[in-house]
């Protein structure tokens, strides 16, 4: 069952006088609990696409339909409440806030979900134990090491259970180890919860660990 | 709103030194707006004091008895007494100079509030002994003799015990004590309900029951100076208790005798002195002389409270534009600085308004903290607080609201899109 389809997706941008087509009637569907890596040159429109997926920007024309709905983004409030609950980002550069603790990272991923203090405690416990970073609840970011900074990231991601998660190069700042560590995570969590992962990389290793590989084009 | 609170308080204690320079400002400025605010109220209460709220004066007199102001000649007001007891023929003119004067459409006679109060220093036994000056022999009291009116338009307010109620300025039986309302420090002396013999060598002999004590810090404002109240008995206006002494007292305020004898015009071209003389000439009675304080004393002052006013709202306002662009800066760099946390709370699906509220809420913390500084030093310097705090928010608030606009311009460039091309990070 798709999760997300694209139709005929176009997107370019406006430089002055030049106009960059980035997108030219893009299409394709990805299905639910589907594990996809995306790939392509510098240029070829990887995170264009991600923030399309996100509901960061909109296409300038085609369709995108997510779980059923199409997906309309006028204003910057649309594209959070579309991502609220729905969709969890992940980033190369873990993107985690350092005068919060790990608990309060991840706890940032519920603040918008109605949950009560207790809730909420009881589902970060939960995301702590799965990715293994219990004892580190209570460090600041600053203090980890790479690894434990993007299994923060991606308790961040999953703790409210969204449909559909977005990795932006997961691994890019990580060493080869811990590129391992981070792949078999996510394909845990992609294989036990059921999640959809759609992970932007260069990286032929981790592409390989996806089901399907989407490799876009520079126009 | 629990993001909003969550984050607001988590802020304040985030960045101490920006917290702290944000804070510091916030102080300046509210000191420059309670220096400039209480200098107005000071200068409008002088001005005010001078013209007794009246707006359309144009010219001002002092009114003198045979070359000398009978107000405040004590022989000259016992003389008046002498006329008014005895009714001699002296009043009776006098009486007719001042109804006819009264009557004129142009003239209008200074009534202070504070008419007919007198300060004295009476013995009132040992039970005073906690206001003794070790230098003075004899315990003081302040007394305050009031009427109706004057009790409420200082707006004293009775904290234990009761008010005065009508009967007690009726009270002219000596067997029935006086009621008097006492300033907070004798509460340490006495309690609702005590009998105080009262001593005096004018007014002899009598006697007077507590009914009540003013709130700790009550003030009053008189010929531009604060007083205390603390330390003051208030009396009903019917001492001495003798109903003639009453009608005399009436009698007197009537002849314009014990009132500050200030007169205004409304019209510059008005003679004053050529009105009075046309009354007094018809009657008989030649010695009320007029002196025009007009262009000279209350004009100058006016100028120059005007011009204080002036020069203090102007740096003031330069004041607050100085720091709303310090502010402003300060906060603007704590944004940019905290873009990339703005652009990950988006990332978790916080809304940028959420992110701009609990800023906001986060300065009005910062802005009530910074409030107590100036309060604590007007209370330290003058006992109270010359100007109510929302004087204070209403200049300061603004303030920060302006500063907060680049901040929220700032924040407003925050998504997601920033911080997926790694821009800020």
């Amino acid at each position: 069952m798709a999760l997300l389809e694209l139709e005929n997706i176009c997107k370019s941008f406006k430089t002055g006088d030049t106009t960059t087509i980035v997108h030219n009637n893009l299409s394709f569907t990805v299905d639910k609990g589907e594990l996809v890596a995306i790939m392509g040159k510098s240029g070829s429109g990887k995170t264009t696409l991600l923030n399309i997926l996100a509901g960061i920007d909109y296409p300038d024309s085609g369709k995108y339909v997510f779980d059923g709905s199409e997906v309309v983004i006028k204003k910057t409030n649309d594209g959070i409440k579309f991502r609220r609950n729905q969709i969890g980002v992940i980033l190369q550069h873990f993107a985690l806030i350092n005068d919060y603790t790990v608990y309060e990272n991840i706890e940032l991923g519920l603040w918008e979900a109605d949950l009560s203090k207790h809730e909420r405690r009881k589902k970060v416990d939960e995301v702590l134990e799965r990715l293994g970073i219990s004892d580190l609840r209570n460090q600041y970011p600053d203090k980890l090491s790479g690894g434990e900074k993007q299994r923060v990231a991606i308790g961040r991601a999953i703790v409210c259970e969204p449909k559909l998660v977005l990795a932006d190069e997961p691994t890019g700042s990580l060493d080869n180890e811990t590129e391992k560590e981070v792949i078999e995570i996510i394909k845990e969590l992609n294989k036990s919860l059921e999640m959809t992962f759609i992970i932007v990389t260069h990286d032929e290793e981790v592409a390989s660990c996806c089901n399907r590989t989407i490799t876009l084009q520079k126009l | 709103m629990r993001f909003v609170i969550n984050n607001a308080f988590k802020s304040l204690f985030q960045n101490p030194k920006v917290n702290i320079l944000i804070l510091l400002n916030m102080v300046l400025c509210n000191a420059t707006v309670f220096i400039f605010l209480q200098n107005y109220e000071y200068l409008k209460t002088c001005f005010n004091s001078l013209y007794y709220d009246k707006s359309d004066v144009a010219k001002c007199y002092v009114l003198e008895f045979a070359g000398e102001d009978a107000a405040d000649s004590n022989e000259n007001y016992i003389d008046f007494s002498t006329d008014v007891i005895n009714r001699t023929p002296m009043y009776e003119i006098g009486k007719k100079v001042y109804k006819e004067l009264e009557s004129n459409p142009h003239l209008f006679f200074y009534e202070n509030c504070q008419s007919g109060i007198h300060l004295e220093i009476i013995e009132n036994g040992e039970k005073l002994l906690p206001f003794i000056d070790e230098e003075q022999p004899q315990p003081e009291i302040h007394i305050e003799f009031v009427n109706e009116n004057n009790f409420k338009a200082w707006n004293l307010k009775v904290v234990e015990g009761r008010d005065f109620n009508a009967d007690d300025f009726t009270n002219l039986d000596k067997n029935v004590p006086v009621s008097v309302i006492l300033g907070n420090d004798f509460k340490a002396v006495y309690k609702v309900g005590d009998i105080i013999n009262i001593h005096d060598e004018y007014f002899g002999d009598d006697s007077a029951v507590v009914i009540g004590f003013l709130n700790k810090g009550a003030y009053e404002e008189a010929f531009n100076q604060v007083y205390s109240m603390d330390n003051y008995m208030f009396c009903p206006i019917i001492f001495p208790r003798d109903e003639g002494a009453i009608t005399e007292y009436k009698e007197c305020d009537e002849l314009f005798i014990d009132k500050h004898r200030r007169v205004y015009v409304d019209d510059p071209s008005i003679d004053l002195q050529a009105i009075v003389n046309e009354v007094t000439v018809k009657n008989g009675f030649y010695t009320l002389v007029c002196s025009a304080l007009d262009g000279t004393e209350k004009r100058e002052t006016e100028e120059l409270a005007r011009r204080n006013v002036l020069l203090i709202g102007t740096l003031a306002v330069i004041g607050g534009v100085i720091c709303t662009l310090a502010l402003a800066a300060v906060l603007y760099n704590r944004a940019c600085k905290n873009r990339t946390k703005y652009c990950i709370f988006m990332c978790a699906g916080i809304p940028i308004w959420k992110i701009n509220l609990s800023i906001t809420v986060e300065m009005l913390v910062l802005l009530v903290v910074s409030v107590f500084p100036t309060i604590g030093l007007s209370i330290y310097e003058y006992g109270r607080l010359y100007i109510p705090v929302w004087q204070l928010f209403a200049f300061t608030l603004p303030i920060i609201i302006v500063s907060l606009i680049p901040t929220l311009i700032v924040n407003r460039r925050c998504n997601l899109d920033i911080l997926i091309r790694h821009k800020i990070i």
